[in-house]
């Protein structure tokens, strides 16, 4: 009896021993929908793998590289320079790899009859140089602005893509996510945002003509469209073990079908 | 590997012919755009390669720098310079000389940037803190306990300004280089005047309309309702001043600058115009017009200018009063300068000469204000100064400066707070020869 417990506790610590967690943190583009998708199909073939992914957005994917507190990085945006430089300072060398290609969507509400902007309008609009959509061609209406919060990568991205850098209008109202964006301009007529394409189906939203192009997967892969951008993973060098397997999953063929069935432009 | 090195030797390539320096390899990116483009490179690859050059980067100097993303333009910039001076001055009372040799250097250092909207910023650090010289005296400061090759000289922050432009119109607040157009019979150029300014400029065809405003705070009178004692008021110096550069022809051009500077409030108690060779803390009787002027035009292919300025003090009975007891000497109420200079100092082998001629009659300025050199701080003067400015190479300059003076009016004073140690100044001399960097 004493030896079957014996030889069950250690089959036991054995199981938990080969159980392996990947931990990603990062993106809320990338984490809120693609890679938890992902995730479930690899665990469906690797049912020893568990998961923890936190989607609060890239600078805190590209942080927790730095901290090494995750083995993967989820990040809309390319890691800055002082990133790099905080790495280089703690012995990481941050590797990025591209695992789909998006467009960030301007969307307003589906009953503003504006369909078209150029891209200074949009600049004007988010900048707050204009605060009322009559001033871009449509009815009589003080516009509400919504962005994501500035740990986003697609906070950061579009004020490099659509705005030359400047600051968002003072009155604009920061949400935590792309869902978030999407369901405020569904709910309010006045409403302007952006979202990654993979959230451009929200009932009551309209995507935008920015000078004459929308994001298709041929515009993005193009570069034609002005506000594409390609999405990463991050790893301290090149991945291993686990977190490599996993990327090499998302590369794969099926993972990528996963990225174009969720909404992404897959990488090929 | 061979493709690999193939595609980092033709980023490299461009990278050399475009900047020539790894160090802006970050700006590399629509390189790299170029390279994917032309399927040099693939978008992971040149991912790889971006990071990699952002990495290397990082690790140069320049890559250590980490400024505010706020910032859109963040600039370092100052002056060295070396000098020797010799003033010279004759007490009218004893008939004496007194000579002052002196070795000075000064650095100033300016950090100034730029913000989105018309925002900025400037700071000046200077090694004195003294209003109207940045000068260390070499061999100042030697007592018997510190010896030779004292340091007399601490950091000051000469200039501290926050602002804004919009269009036309800038306002700016803190201590600031002087907002007015001036000459240095009314004001040292030394002088970082604290608190507001709002200026004005607008080009209509020939014509730049300007427009300065200031109000500068003179003294602080601290507590101005203090408990159980009469209230004092602060001091401040109000300066509204208003003309237009007009381009009369190719290479022509006048400039007219009328102005007026008045005075509110009265913070020291300091009687100092009847210890007329002290500063005066207090600015009373000053209601002054002044005209500074001039006309740009060519000799040849150099620059040239005849300039000058003209003041007027409207109040000149109440300051000869304040010293004097009477109004007799009210009618010393006038200063002009007027003055040609030719050439100019920009570039390597550039010359710049200048002579004036200027007189300043006993109660006509704010001797608080009034260039610290030329006549050594004082009023009631009159004489000439010339300098010849060469420039040895880009950035370095040498000049000669010589001023020679005579008190104007024999039954006054010479007031203002000089290094000549007498209130009775008949005779002055200037000689000052400078090198100088600038960056």
């Amino acid at each position: 009896m004493k030896k079957s417990i014996v030889i069950l506790l250690a089959a036991l610590a054995a199981t938990v021993s080969n159980a392996q967690k990947l931990v990603i943190k990062g993106s809320d583009t990338l984490g809120a929908k693609l890679v938890p998708t992902l995730a479930e199909e690899y665990k469906a073939k690797n049912p020893g793998v568990s998961f923890e992914i936190a989607a609060e957005g890239s600078t805190t994917g590209i942080a927790a590289i730095i901290d090494g507190t995750a083995q993967i990085g989820m990040s809309s945006r390319r890691a800055k320079a002082t990133e790099f430089s905080a790495a280089a300072a703690k012995g990481v060398s941050m590797k990025p790899t591209i695992v789909a290609y998006d467009g960030i969507a301007v969307i307003v509400n589906e009953k503003n009859p504006i369909t078209a902007l150029t891209k200074k309008q949009v600049e004007q609009i988010f900048t707050g140089d204009v605060a009322d959509f009559s001033a871009v061609g449509g009815n009589a209406g003080t516009i509400s602005v919504y962005t994501r919060n500035t740990s986003s990568g697609t906070y950061s991205d579009f004020k490099d893509l659509a705005m030359k850098k400047r600051d968002y209008a003072s009155s604009s109202q920061k949400l935590a996510g792309n869902e978030q964006i999407a369901s405020e301009v569904a709910k309010n007529a006045n409403g302007i945002g952006y979202v990654g394409l993979a959230y451009t189906k929200e009932p009551g939203t309209r995507v935008i003509v920015i000078d004459g192009g929308v994001p298709t997967k041929e515009s993005v892969l193009a570069k034609k469209y002005p506000y594409a951008r390609p999405t990463f993973y991050y790893t301290n060098g090149d991945a291993t073990g686990e977190a490599a397997k996993f990327i090499a999953f998302t590369l794969s063929d099926e993972g990528q079908k996963i990225v174009e069935k969720i909404g992404f432009i897959p990488v090929k | 590997m061979a493709i690999k090195s193939f595609k980092w030797l033709a980023l490299l390539c461009g990278v050399s012919i475009g900047s020539a320096s790894l160090a802006h390899a970050q700006d590399s990116g629509p390189l790299i755009d170029a390279l994917v483009k032309k399927g040099i490179l693939n978008d992971q690859e040149a991912e790889e390669i971006r990071a990699d050059l952002i990495k290397d980067f990082g690790a140069t100097s320049a890559g250590k720098l980490n400024l505010s993303s706020a910032l859109t333009e963040l600039t370092l910039s100052g002056d060295a310079r070396v000098r020797f001076e010799n003033r010279s001055g004759q007490n009218g009372t004893t008939g004496d000389t007194q000579d002052r040799n002196r070795y000075r250097y000064r650095l100033r250092l300016s950090l100034a940037g730029k913000f989105q909207d018309g925002w900025f910023f400037g700071t000046r650090i200077e090694p004195v803190g003294n209003n109207r010289s940045t000068n260390i005296t070499a061999g100042n400061g030697v007592t018997t306990t510190t010896g030779p090759f004292n340091k007399e000289d601490n950091l000051s922050l000469g200039q501290l300004y926050i602002g804004r432009e919009m269009g036309d119109f800038t306002v700016i607040a803190g201590r600031m280089p002087n907002p007015l157009v001036l000459t240095p019979m009314v004001w040292d150029e030394d002088i970082n005047p604290e608190g507001l300014s709002e200026k004005w400029k607008h080009e209509a065809g020939r014509v730049t309309w300007m427009a300065n405003l200031a109000q500068f705070t003179y003294e602080t009178a601290g507590t101005t309702n203090s408990f159980g004692a009469a209230g004092r008021q602060n001091t401040f110096l109000w300066a509204f001043q208003g003309g237009a550069k007009v381009k009369v022809s190719e290479g022509v051009t006048v400039q007219v600058m009328p102005s007026y500077y008045t005075y509110s409030g009265g913070a020291s108690s300091a009687g100092a115009l009847t210890t007329p060779n002290s500063a005066s803390l207090q600015p009373l009787g000053l209601s002054v017009i002044d005209i500074p002027f001039e006309v740009g035009f060519k000799i040849g292919s150099l620059p040239a200018k005849v300039f000058g300025d003209f003041a007027y003090n409207t109040d000149a009975d109440t300051r000869a009063k304040a010293a004097l007891g009477t109004t007799k000497y009210g009618t010393e109420d006038k200063a002009y300068m007027v003055g040609f200079g030719v050439g100019t100092s920009k570039v390597k082998g550039d010359y710049e000469a200048k002579v004036f001629y200027q007189a300043v009659d006993a109660f006509a300025l704010d001797t608080n204000l009034v260039d610290s050199d030329l006549f050594d701080s004082r009023t009631n003067m009159q004489g000439y100064g010339v300098s010849f400015t060469y420039v040895l190479s880009n950035g370095v300059v040498a000049k000669l400066t010589y001023a020679n003076a005579d008190r104007k009016n024999g039954s006054l004073a010479t007031y203002g707070a000089g290094d000549i140690a007498t209130v009775n100044l008949t005779h002055y001399e200037l000689i000052q020869a400078d090198l100088s960097v600038k960056f």
